[in-house]
């Protein structure tokens, strides 16, 4: 056990920058290029937990609790934004039926 | 305190004629024109000509109040000479546009006259202002009435045509406004006084750039010569009363603000570019009479020659002499009263014939002896005869070239010989001529009540210019003096 | 922060009233409320309080909160005309946009990144759902769904930025990010790369250019009532959002993010105008408008002197009037209808001219035309760039006021064309008529007074 709380401590805060640099980018990606909504909203629910992931990470690093707070307050907002998200989507997919954004083609894009 | 009632009654008139049912509007608003003369009258004579100190101190009836306190900004007001004279053209010459339009229809006569009588209150408070804040506050307003009169009572194709004059005229105002802001970022005490402005002391670069700003917007406005493109276009399309404002009057404002805001600023700067503006302002007169001699229609002819009597007022102004400033106010008052002449000669024949292509017109004398008696005291006047107003001006400002440098006289001439060729030339193939088979009306007593008085001023001001004189040469003097102390500081 | 509270319950009250079907209760309710609100953001002038170190809300907030509460308030009115003839969902409308005005106070109040968070998170939630409020209508849906991914991934960057941001500093905290900058003459590269996240995050949000490209659509998609919403409440509440951020935190390193934000604001000056001319869509010709207003409400933010907070106070409101009034110009033509081309404005003038006076001096004002207060907005915004020397900016702006008057000139000249049928006498209930009058009368009056309004935001 103590070895292993010691392997952590040896993961410097570079790398958690890095985890999370990478899963902030997938987001990004997944958001500019995936075509249906549902792959959209997880890509930026990616986004918001690599911004998760890196505050617990400088929480503890600064040794200051109001990074974890924070953590919290994110996923509260996330979790309405994903229900707004989701009814919105409900209420296009009874529209159209379908999941394909490029169906939405109402308004110039 | 009668400075600020020159600007507010007018505006008040304005607001009286959108609640005065319509066929009262044309009374009522020429009364109020009479009424706006009459207190102008009355402003001339409590004018004292003799005061004097200095250019501000010549200022009279100021009127200073805290405005936008944050900014500097305070509504000052006051009259000059110089000023004054601008006044007196513009309250004199409104109730006879009123009048011209005595015998028009009108459609929405309320709005119209609404238009033109805010346009006169603003006019009026570009003449007075004596805050740069202010001063360009009433510049912009100006520009909103007639842009309607163009738009809703103007001819063919007037949606285009009023777009580019509005363009043009806000493109020269914004840089204005910028050169105005920086101006005021340069003064002492962080104020838009008119005071301030002229004590601030710039470097010859700055000059430079503040020049070019505010003669932008004055070139578009006169115009000269690269920038008229707007002018012959909006003349012929405007309704005639709002030709008239323009030509009359609003162009006047362009020449008013270089004596009032370029010259006494950046003299450095006028100095070093005189013979630029010189190379416009003639070329400028040659090109625009050469136009004109091959003109058919009449608007079109008179907008044109107006383009080259304009170009040598403002060539007489930047020779900075006491003869060109002389010339240049006492030209600005002839061709104000000149062109609104012109301008309704055309209307009146515009009327009786539905045309105003030269062409198509001849031998209207021998149906109408007492019109065709008016238009060639007009015409005389514009090509300047002696006895007419136009022969002083004309005299003193190619007096005051001609000790600039013989060839810029030289050109300038020309415009003496161009004009008399091209307005006898459109006098004889109107008046003269063929018989036509059509009938004429002479004229009514309305229009009789519009020339009548226009050919009294061409005979009073070309017999009795001392008149002018008298009102303006203190202020003249004094602002030669605050450039020449201008320029001796900043060598 | 008594504002704060009253406004939430405000919100849920509406929604009960809503709930137990008093429908006729609403509209006096939230006016009053509203009203009450008013006042007690009022009554915190000068005190200047801070709270927890979460919020502080002194004068900049008061004067922003009293102007996004009178937008909503205008905005309340029109919408008790648009909804006159439905009951469905009124209370829910109502309620979410009392909702956004709270998260357009917080983001004007924060003291702290996580507050700046919050407020954004919860004005963006309740706008999502209220540009869908048209479920049947596929451009509504569409428009939602733009604003909410656009919007959520805004936040994202925002966020990411804010992270850096605690990183670095070990601090949510305005004040401690701003000694931070203070005291160190070198800052690391994290610390940058936040900055310029948060910019982007910022710049999605008040829709500049290059991250504007959702604004003409859901502009468009959306409800006009909630567009006119969007292009007044939200973007006061955006751009004041942004200068705070960078008055107290950033000005000591504008080496870092001044060159990038000029080239947006000029961007955004030109491009949105430029593609307004191009517009036959009214709305969507309102959006690109918008855009070109960031744009030359970016400016005073490039300034960050001494004036920038009145000038873009003075700005925003000038332009929050003009907006509400051509918008509600547009509702009153357009009716039902969720789209409308340009030339509708059409033979406007003969039998309203009380709509077509408010139309006139809307688009003279957003165009820029003294005395109006559009005027003295872009003088005041002109006015304190030169101050910092930023003469190029103002001549982009410049060129830019210019491109616009083509096409706000546009529906004032549709609107006196005498070629087409008039349009008939359009019956508006008093309070579209108020709005209406409101919108003239103020424009006129804070254009020739502007002290009533320039020194407010102090400093």
């Amino acid at each position: 056990m103590e070895e292993l709380m010691g392997s952590f401590n040896t993961i410097g805060i570079q790398h958690y920058l890095f985890l999370s640099a990478v899963l902030f980018s997938i987001g990004v990606t997944g958001v500019l290029y995936r075509r249906n909504f549902i792959v959209i909203f997880m890509s930026i629910e990616l986004m918001l937990n690599a911004v998760n992931v890196l505050l617990a990470a400088f929480s503890r690093f600064n040794g200051d609790q109001s990074g974890q707070v924070f953590v919290f307050f994110i996923m509260v907002v996330a979790a309405a934004e994903v229900a707004v998200g989701l009814a919105i989507l409900v209420m296009i997919f009874r529209n159209i039926r379908s999941t394909d954004i490029n169906a939405l083609r109402n308004l110039k894009w | 305190m009668i400075t600020a009632i020159l600007i507010a009654f007018p505006f008040l008139a304005a607001l009286l004629m959108l609640v005065v049912p319509a066929s009262k509007t044309k009374p009522v608003a020429l009364a109020a024109t009479l009424v706006q003369a009459c207190i102008t009258a009355w402003v001339i004579y409590l004018f004292d000509i003799y005061e004097k100190e200095s250019l501000l101190a010549n200022m009279q009836f100021i009127l200073r109040e805290e405005w936008i306190n944050s900014l500097g900004i305070s509504f000052f007001i006051g009259l000059d000479g110089i000023s004054l004279l601008m006044v007196i053209l513009t309250n004199f010459l409104l109730p006879l546009i009123v009048l011209s339009t005595w015998n028009k229809e009108i459609a929405r006569p309320g709005l119209f006259y609404f238009l033109m009588l805010f346009m006169q209150s603003a006019l009026v408070g570009v003449f007075v202002s004596l805050d740069a804040f202010l001063y360009y506050i009433f510049w912009e307003l100006a520009l909103i009435p007639i842009y309607f009169i163009v738009l809703l009572w103007g001819g063919e194709n007037r949606i285009k045509i009023t777009f580019k004059f509005f363009i043009y005229t806000l493109f020269g105002s914004l840089l204005m406004l910028a050169g105005i802001i920086w101006l005021y970022l340069q003064t002492s005490d962080g104020s838009f006084g008119i005071d301030s402005f002229y004590a601030v002391m710039l470097d010859s670069t700055a000059q430079r750039w503040i020049f070019w700003a505010f003669f932008i917007a004055y070139a578009i406005k006169i115009p000269l010569l690269p920038f008229h493109s707007w002018q012959p276009d909006t003349y012929t399309t405007a309704p005639n009363a709002g030709t008239m404002l323009l030509s009359g009057i609003m162009l006047k404002m362009g020449i008013y603000s270089i004596l009032r805001w370029v010259l006494p600023i950046v003299p450095f700067a006028v100095d070093a570019y005189t013979d630029v503006v010189l190379y416009m302002a003639v070329g400028g007169i040659i090109y625009a009479s050469w136009i004109a001699l091959s003109q058919n229609d009449l608007k079109r002819l008179f907008a044109w020659s107006s383009i080259a009597h304009v170009g040598l007022i403002t060539a007489g102004l930047f020779t900075l002499s006491r003869t060109g400033f002389q010339g240049a106010l006492i030209q600005m008052i002839a061709h104000g009263v000149n062109v609104v002449g012109l301008f309704f000669v055309a209307e009146v024949i515009l009327q009786r014939r539905n045309t105003s292509l030269i062409s198509a017109l001849g031998g209207i004398r021998t149906k109408a002896p007492v019109f065709a008696s008016v238009f060639m005291i007009i015409t005389f006047a514009s090509i300047a005869l002696p006895l007419t107003n136009g022969f002083i001006g004309e005299f003193l400002l190619l007096n005051s070239l001609y000790e600039y440098s013989y060839m810029f006289a030289a050109f300038a001439g020309l415009t003496v010989i161009f004009g008399a060729v091209y307005m006898l030339r459109a006098y004889k193939n109107t008046m003269l001529g063929e018989d036509s088979t059509e009938g004429f009306a002479d004229l009514s007593m309305s229009e009789k009540l519009v020339f009548f008085p226009i050919v009294g001023l061409i005979l009073f001001f070309g017999i009795y210019p001392q008149f002018i004189f008298n009102l303006t040469d203190e202020s003249v003097k004094y602002l030669l003096e605050e450039i020449a102390n201008h320029m001796a500081l900043n060598y | 922060m008594t504002t704060l509270v009253l406004l939430s319950l405000l919100g849920f009250l509406v929604l009960f009233l809503g709930a137990f079907e008093q429908k006729k209760a609403i509209l006096p309710v939230v006016i009053a409320g509203l009203s009450a609100a008013f006042v007690t953001n009022a009554l915190s002038w000068d005190t200047s309080q801070t709270f927890y170190g979460m919020m502080r809300y002194d004068n900049y907030a008061v004067s922003f909160v009293g102007l996004m509460i009178f937008s909503v308030l205008m905005i309340m009115l029109l919408a008790s005309y648009h909804f006159r003839n439905e009951d469905s969902h009124i209370a829910d409308i109502y309620a979410l946009m009392i909702f956004t005005l709270v998260g357009g106070l917080v983001m004007v109040s924060y003291a702290s990144l996580v507050m700046l968070f919050v407020g954004i998170e919860i004005l963006s939630i309740a706008l999502y759902i209220l540009a869908g409020s048209r479920r049947m209508n596929l451009s509504s849906n569409e428009a939602s769904l733009k604003y909410f991914l656009m919007g959520a991934f805004a936040s994202g960057f925002l966020l990411f930025g804010i992270t850096l941001m605690y990183g670095v500093t070990g601090s949510f905290d305005l004040l401690v990010i701003s000694d931070y900058v203070n005291g160190n003459e070198e800052l690391p590269m994290l610390f940058i790369t936040g900055v310029l996240l948060i910019l982007i995050g910022f710049s999605f949000k008040i829709g500049a250019v290059p991250f504007h490209f959702w604004t003409p659509d859901v502009y468009q998609g959306t409800p006009t009532l909630i567009t006119a919403f969007m292009a007044t409440v939200v973007k006061t509440a955006g751009i004041a959002a942004f200068f705070h951020l960078f008055d107290i935190c950033f000005s000591a390193i504008d080496g870092v993010w001044f060159n990038i934000l000029w080239v947006i604001a000029a961007a955004t000056i030109l491009l949105g105008n430029v593609s307004a001319v191009m517009q036959n869509e009214a709305k969507r010709m309102l959006a690109w408008s918008s855009v070109a207003h960031a744009g030359y409400l970016l400016i005073p933010v490039l300034a960050l002197n001494e004036l920038s907070a009145s000038a873009i106070f003075y700005y925003t409101a000038a332009y929050s009037v003009a907006s509400i009034s051509a918008f509600a110009v547009l509702l009153g033509i357009s009716q039902f209808s969720n789209e409308m081309p340009v030339d509708q404005y059409k033979g406007l003038a003969k039998n309203n001219p009380i709509m077509t006076t408010a139309l006139v001096i809307a688009m003279f004002s957003l165009a820029g035309i003294p005395p109006l207060a559009g005027f003295f907005g872009k003088y005041f915004v002109f006015v304190t760039a030169m101050e910092s020397n930023l003469n190029i900016a103002v001549i982009i702006a410049i060129a830019g006021s210019l491109i616009g008057i083509y096409y706000y000139f546009k529906p004032v000249i549709f609107a006196f064309n005498q070629e087409v049928p008039p349009i008939e006498k359009i019956k508006g209930n008093a309070a579209f008529n108020f709005v209406l009058f409101a919108g003239i009368i103020i424009s006129l009056i804070i254009g020739i007074f502007p002290d009533l309004l320039a020194n407010l935001p102090g400093n």
